[in-house]
């Protein structure tokens, strides 16, 4: 109880930034989101400004505002080559990686080591990597959240349920935790997808819908423990409703331990998605991800640019939620003071 | 919010019996008991720890929980009966007509939100209050507590306030929605001696100025002395002595009553030493059939292990459960 004023979202931050290591992991964890958020920022074939003949163009802008639906592309651009059209431009200024991440391109560059054009090389079909790595640390990145935000929905409401009413309640649904551990949900993944399409969206309901169990366990302790605190009962005694007194008064107090596990289920689910891309029943083959990039590299073993960086991007990103998870667990326990 | 009128009382237990079910077997934590509480007036409910005082409260308020339950008896507030009202209504009396203090403020508040908050919930809850007006109030409850400079108290979160200031917070949660009777579970136990007073002078003054009724629970029975007119004296889930607090004070008829009083420290005699009661509650699972202060009692009679005595006013007034009383006697024992 040190700092008057600060509460303990305040403290919990300030010890997460005062450990090394947890600090590193939340600072990849966030670079990866710029990353991911500015996606099309980074990489793409579009120039962020073009000037022929005295008209400027801000393709890329126009792009995004295509995108959500708020632009349209002018006429003469509607199926422009920018690359050509740049040649006889006065003016273009390129993103960084002035590629996009499907841009197939089997004329030339194919299998191209690192160099200035393409930094990370390219594939078999002439795609650049640095482009596909940025791309797909979207898609990565939104398969961790989106399965873990399915997880903890169901989690929480599960375990929660389980934890308050206690009884019956909590004797039906604790079986139907185990019956769920008992799933092997990789074997299911390949099943399903052996029977739908690949898609993106069917490995995150699935890596979601199947997931959830170790959140729920913990969160039904954590309400079997906070549920007898006097600031529970004081709560009831002053007539707040059951529904009122779970997710207002006991959630909060009880939902510290499984940001822990949050942040290793977005690490376990980016982890499992490269698996299923790897492995190639994971997501559409248009589409370019980590986990994609390192399965065109079982073929094509002399390229080590396609195993290296995707292998690292994701070493990284579990290492980094992994690091954060860490440091979350010392920094939600409060006996553990700020050094 | 009609109180009560004339004689009949605002809140009226009879013959409540409240059990806990353990892998060892039922446990009877309330074994039959009878009160009654007029409006605005005070009662006080003494009795060591586990003697099944805080049960009763709780089941007052509705909120015995599994595995405990009110096996018999009712209990009656404002004219209806609370152990058969269904749980949305209950939690409509709850904290608007009948509100509780508790005992440990340091736990009794939720660590992850201001006080102000708090306060807040309870107007929200039961007056509809929108978050402007319900914070210009909850500033007037702090203040009228006892909390100073309650503009800037009301963002304090818990871990910021003394023990008294979190009890003076919690009192103010009990008292926002104007309740007609409140539970004080051992409202000063929990503080420093020179904050208890200061706490009971609080619970007096809002009493005096809200006419709401007290049911005092505590273990103390000098704190009760001097904030209520009658006491009713509680020992392993039985009442066993009720009588207004000076005829306890004055004449104690109950040789449980006798041996708490002697217990306590007296300023006339100082150079004494206190005087113990001789072994322990007995353990609710292996309660003799008869009185249960049998086997700690100094004036044991053959009978009082096996026959259970009654409470029978022995003058008026004033009641008690003992066997070495002619009117309990004549009564004859407890029905098993």
């Amino acid at each position: 109880m040190s700092e008057a004023g600060q509460g303990y979202g305040g403290r919990v931050w300030a010890e997460l930034r005062a450990t090394p290591r947890a600090n590193w992991g939340l600072n990849i964890v966030v670079l990866l989101a710029v990353v991911a958020v500015c996606a099309d920022l980074i990489a793409s074939d579009r120039p962020y400004y073009l000037n022929v003949g005295g008209e400027r163009y801000f393709p890329q802008l126009r792009a995004t505002g295509v995108a959500l639906g708020l632009a349209e592309w002018p006429e003469e651009l509607r199926n422009a080559d920018f690359r050509a059209l740049a040649s006889q431009a006065d003016a273009a200024w390129w993103p960084p990686i002035p590629y996009r991440s499907t841009g197939v391109d089997i004329t030339g560059d194919v299998f191209e080591p690192p160099s200035a054009e393409h930094w990370l090389g390219t594939d078999a079909l002439g795609r650049d990597v640095a482009a596909g790595m940025v791309h797909g640390t979207r898609i990565s990145l939104t398969i961790g959240l989106v399965v873990v935000a399915i997880q903890a929905t169901i989690g929480i409401l599960l375990g929660g349920l389980a934890g308050y009413y206690g009884g019956w309640i909590d004797i039906a649904l604790s079986r139907l935790f185990e019956l769920m551990l008992g799933i092997p949900t990789f074997f299911l993944i390949i099943t399903v997808a052996a029977i739908f399409p690949p898609s993106i969206y069917a490995i995150m309901g699935i890596l979601g819908l199947t997931g959830w169990v170790g959140i729920a366990r913990f969160i039904r302790g954590e309400f079997l423990k906070v549920r007898s605190m006097d600031y529970v009962t004081a709560a009831r005694a002053l007539g707040v409703g059951d529904a009122r007194v779970m997710f207002r008064h006991i959630l909060p107090n009880a939902v510290a331990p499984v940001l822990v596990s949050m942040a290793f289920g977005v690490a376990t689910a980016i982890l499992t998605e490269s698996a299923l891309s790897f492995l190639g029943i994971g997501v559409p083959q248009h589409l370019v991800t980590w986990g994609s990039i390192l399965s065109e590299s079982r073929g094509s073993t002399f390229a080590w640019w396609l195993a290296v960086f995707p292998g690292a991007a994701i070493f990284l990103t579990v290492t980094a939620y992994n690091l954060l998870g860490d440091g979350l667990r010392d920094a939600l326990d409060p006996k553990l003071e700020v050094r | 919010m009609a109180a009560a009128a004339g004689g009949a009382p605002l809140l009226e237990l009879r013959g409540l019996h409240v059990s806990f079910a353990t892998r060892a077997g039922e446990v009877p934590a309330v074994r039959g008991v009878d009160l009654a509480l007029r409006a605005g007036e005070t009662l006080a409910l003494v009795g060591e720890s586990g003697s099944g005082k805080t049960v009763c409260a709780l089941a007052v308020m509705g909120l015995v929980d599994p595995p405990g339950r009110v096996v018999r008896g009712s209990v009656w507030f404002d004219g209806r009966e609370l152990t058969a009202l269904p749980a949305r209504e209950l939690r409509r009396l709850r904290g608007r007509r009948i509100a509780m203090v508790f005992q440990e403020p340091m736990t009794s508040l939720n660590p992850v939100f201001t006080v102000g908050d708090q306060v807040a919930e309870v107007l929200r809850i039961h007056l509809r209050m929108k978050a402007k007006q319900a914070r210009d109030e909850v500033i007037g409850l702090l203040h009228r507590v006892g909390i100073p400079s309650p503009e800037s108290r009301v963002d304090a979160y818990p871990h910021e306030l003394s023990g008294g200031m979190k009890q003076r917070v919690m009192i103010a949660m009990a008292i926002a929605c104007k309740p007609d009777l409140l539970i004080a579970d051992e409202p000063t136990t929990a503080l420093d001696v020179t904050i208890q007073a200061q706490i009971m002078e609080l619970l007096a003054a809002l009493q005096r100025e809200m006419g709401m009724a007290i049911l005092l629970i505590t273990h103390n029975l000098g704190v009760v002395a001097h904030y209520t007119r009658e006491i009713a004296v509680m020992y392993a889930g039985k009442l066993v002595e009720r009588a207004p607090v000076r005829e306890i004070f004055a004449r104690p008829e109950h040789p449980y009553t006798r041996a708490l009083l002697r217990s306590l420290p007296r300023p006339d005699r100082a150079h004494e030493p206190l005087e113990a009661i001789p072994g322990t509650v007995p353990s609710p699972l292996e309660l003799p059939k008869g009185c249960a202060f049998a086997d700690r009692c100094a004036q044991v009679l053959p009978r009082c292990p096996s026959d259970p005595p009654r409470l029978v006013a022995i003058r008026q007034d004033h009641a008690a459960a003992c066997w070495l009383h002619e009117a309990v006697v004549a009564a004859g024992p407890e029905p098993a």
